[in-house]
């Protein structure tokens, strides 16, 4: 747990995020329209913007998931625009999805196990012939997903299905597996969205706790509330542009953004 | 989950020593040879079971690589190129080149397209068979293989060919159950429930798919191999659409979801195609060949509709029936 610690604060006094002019059109809609920000000391920076703003493709395009039509996305000064998804995982950087995109054939331990797919790398001969290696290494993932499963809240439904789990389980499992990676930059897309009242709080608390570790987080968030006590930075997008970016305080006031997000108060 | 895998090995140890006693007590040179059949088309059944039940490849090119490991090995050896054994693993190597250069771009489709395309394959691999006259023998087939030797003891018995092909297909089912409850195999499964977060937790998709391609294509050429050796000639039909058909109705009668599945699909089917042959002619003397063959295109349906776990999630139920009425608790599932 030390050694951990220690990695990721140490990947703290580096840490550099940087979008150059990303664009991505899908059959002539412009989704996302030259967008460019940079993330360096900000430990929460969320993305709000109304439906169909581009939020979800940004964290595709950031993810790997899509990949751009132009502009650079830069992580520790490598230009990982055009890296395969677990490429870029394999750099730290990690996602969460909207609707959990969760292994549903599978328990919730094995879901965390999954995540802690990176801790390994033995290969098709070593797993086949179930070798001494392999079972070492079978063990360390089990117990670093156990550990994960802890530190959420999860252990105690570490053996059921995941189709078993309530929706905020579901989306807790999600950010466990996400954990396993070891991500240096966590993506959250839309973790609160369904939740109840005290869930948020819940989630909120979580948050907060693993910034603890040093890590980053980029939140897609359509809770206002939520997202404006929690960021340290806000970035605003409509029909793919970035409208605003700065702190809530002086978004909150930003009368572009009244006007295509938050609303008039006195409406 | 451990009480549920220490069940399986138990299970797998006790059909070990049932198979390998097996022909002590039983002498009859039928049952002997339908085994034989059983023990090859298992090990092309646990491949087929690992692309589409684990992996949710939908690739139907399985008895193409079980033909070329057949042909390739039989004619290395009537060529006199190798010995019998090494052409046996020359071929395995080599379909595992030809599965990984078609593999690479192919396994890009998904789905029905991917289905679509191994389809063509086969298609291609039956007409080449059949047309290259010169180096396959045609529609006759390749004739004059020479019998298996290793190291100077050679395989003529049918009780010999037995145990050589059980082991092999053990040994596969052995290598396959292992790799699936590995850290590879979790990540076979994770691409067939969501291959985007599959991505997200930095799982290669490609890269595993392909493995997964070509392990198992090579299994098929291998046991092609076998396969060649133990009736001595190869025919192009022995590899076309009906051994595919019948390889589905293996998978999914046993059951997509388990590699149990596998073999019991391939001991339940062969069997009941041996008991329709033998026995419901002499009721329906009318009707010729190919009554086997209606039959399972029904029984697929049915089983899909009323039974889609197969029989091994039968199996599963009663013993949990079993489990209840003795109160006994099975552990965590």
């Amino acid at each position: 747990m030390n050694m951990e610690n220690a990695d990721n604060i140490a990947g703290t006094a580096n840490f550099e995020f940087e979008v150059v002019n990303l664009s991505k059109c899908f059959s002539g809609i412009r989704a996302i329209d030259g967008i460019s920000f940079k993330i360096k000391h900000e430990q929460v920076v969320s993305v709000i913007g109304p439906n169909g703003a581009g939020k979800t493709t940004l964290i595709n395009l950031l993810s790997g998931a899509l990949l751009p039509d132009s502009g650079k996305v830069f992580f520790s000064q490598r230009n990982v625009a055009r890296f395969p998804a677990h490429k870029r995982v394999s750099l730290g950087i990690c996602r969460t999805f909207q609707l959990e995109e969760l292994f549903t054939s599978m328990t919730v331990l094995e879901n965390a196990m999954v995540g802690c797919h990176l801790s390994g790398n033995s290969g098709i001969l070593s797993a086949g012939f179930h070798f001494k290696k392999e079972r070492k290494e079978e063990a360390l993932i089990k117990s670093k997903a156990f550990h994960n499963l802890k530190l959420i809240g999860l252990e105690e439904k570490a053996f059921q299905r995941v189709s078993n789990l309530p929706l905020g389980e579901r989306k807790l499992l999600g950010v466990v597996r996400a954990l396993g990676t070891r991500p240096r930059l966590l993506m959250l897309d839309e973790p609160t969205g369904g939740l109840a009242a005290y869930e948020v709080v819940k989630f909120k608390e979580l948050i907060l706790s693993l910034l603890q570790n040093g890590l980053r987080i980029l939140l897609v968030e359509h809770n206002v509330p939520f997202v404006m006590s929690i960021s340290q930075r806000i970035i605003v997008l409509n029909y793919g542009r970035k409208i605003a970016d700065g702190a809530p305080g002086v978004v909150k006031n930003n009368p572009e953004v009244i006007r295509a997000y938050l609303g008039d108060s006195d409406w | 989950m451990t009480v549920k895998v220490f069940e399986n090995r138990k299970g797998f140890l006790f059909f070990t020593l049932l198979i390998l006693a097996g022909p002590l007590v039983i002498k009859s040179n039928y049952i002997i040879s339908v085994m034989i059949l059983i023990a090859i088309y298992g090990v092309l059944s646990i491949g087929m079971e690992i692309l589409m039940g684990q992996a949710g490849l939908f690739s139907l090119a399985h008895p193409t690589w079980f033909g070329l490991g057949a042909y390739i090995s039989g004619i290395l050896t009537v060529r006199n190129m190798f010995p019998p054994i090494v052409s046996i693993l020359v071929a395995g190597i080599i379909v595992a080149i030809v599965a990984y250069i078609i593999g690479a771009p192919i396994l890009r489709l998904k789905g029905f397209y991917l289905a679509c395309a191994t389809f063509a394959i086969i298609i291609i691999a039956q007409v080449a068979a059949s047309q290259l006259t010169d180096l396959t023998g045609g529609p006759e087939g390749l004739v004059g293989v020479p019998a298996l030797s290793v190291a100077g003891f050679k395989f003529k018995t049918d009780l010999q060919f037995y145990y050589l092909s059980w082991i092999f297909c053990l040994a596969c089912y052995l290598f396959c159950s292992n790799l699936i409850s590995s850290r590879m195999g979790r990540a076979i499964k994770s691409f067939h429930d969501s291959e985007v977060a599959s991505g997200s937790v930095g799982i290669n998709v490609p890269s595993y798919k392909l493995q997964v391609f070509v392990l198992t294509s090579a299994m098929a050429s291998i046991v092609g191999g076998i396969f060649c050796f133990y009736l001595r000639f190869v025919v192009p039909e022995s590899f076309g659409f009906l051994l595919l058909l019948e390889l589905l109705m293996m998978t999914i009668l046993g059951g997509l979801e388990d590699i149990r599945g596998a073999l019991i699909g391939t001991i339940s089917v062969l069997w009941l195609k041996e008991f329709l042959n033998n026995y419901l002619r002499k009721v329906f003397p009318s009707m010729s060949s190919g009554f086997d063959t209606i039959f399972f295109g029904i029984l697929i349906i049915v089983v899909l509709i009323f039974m889609p776990r197969g029989l091994v999630g039968w199996m599963d139920r009663l013993r949990n029936l079993w489990e209840k009425q003795f109160h006994r608790t099975s552990g965590e599932i």
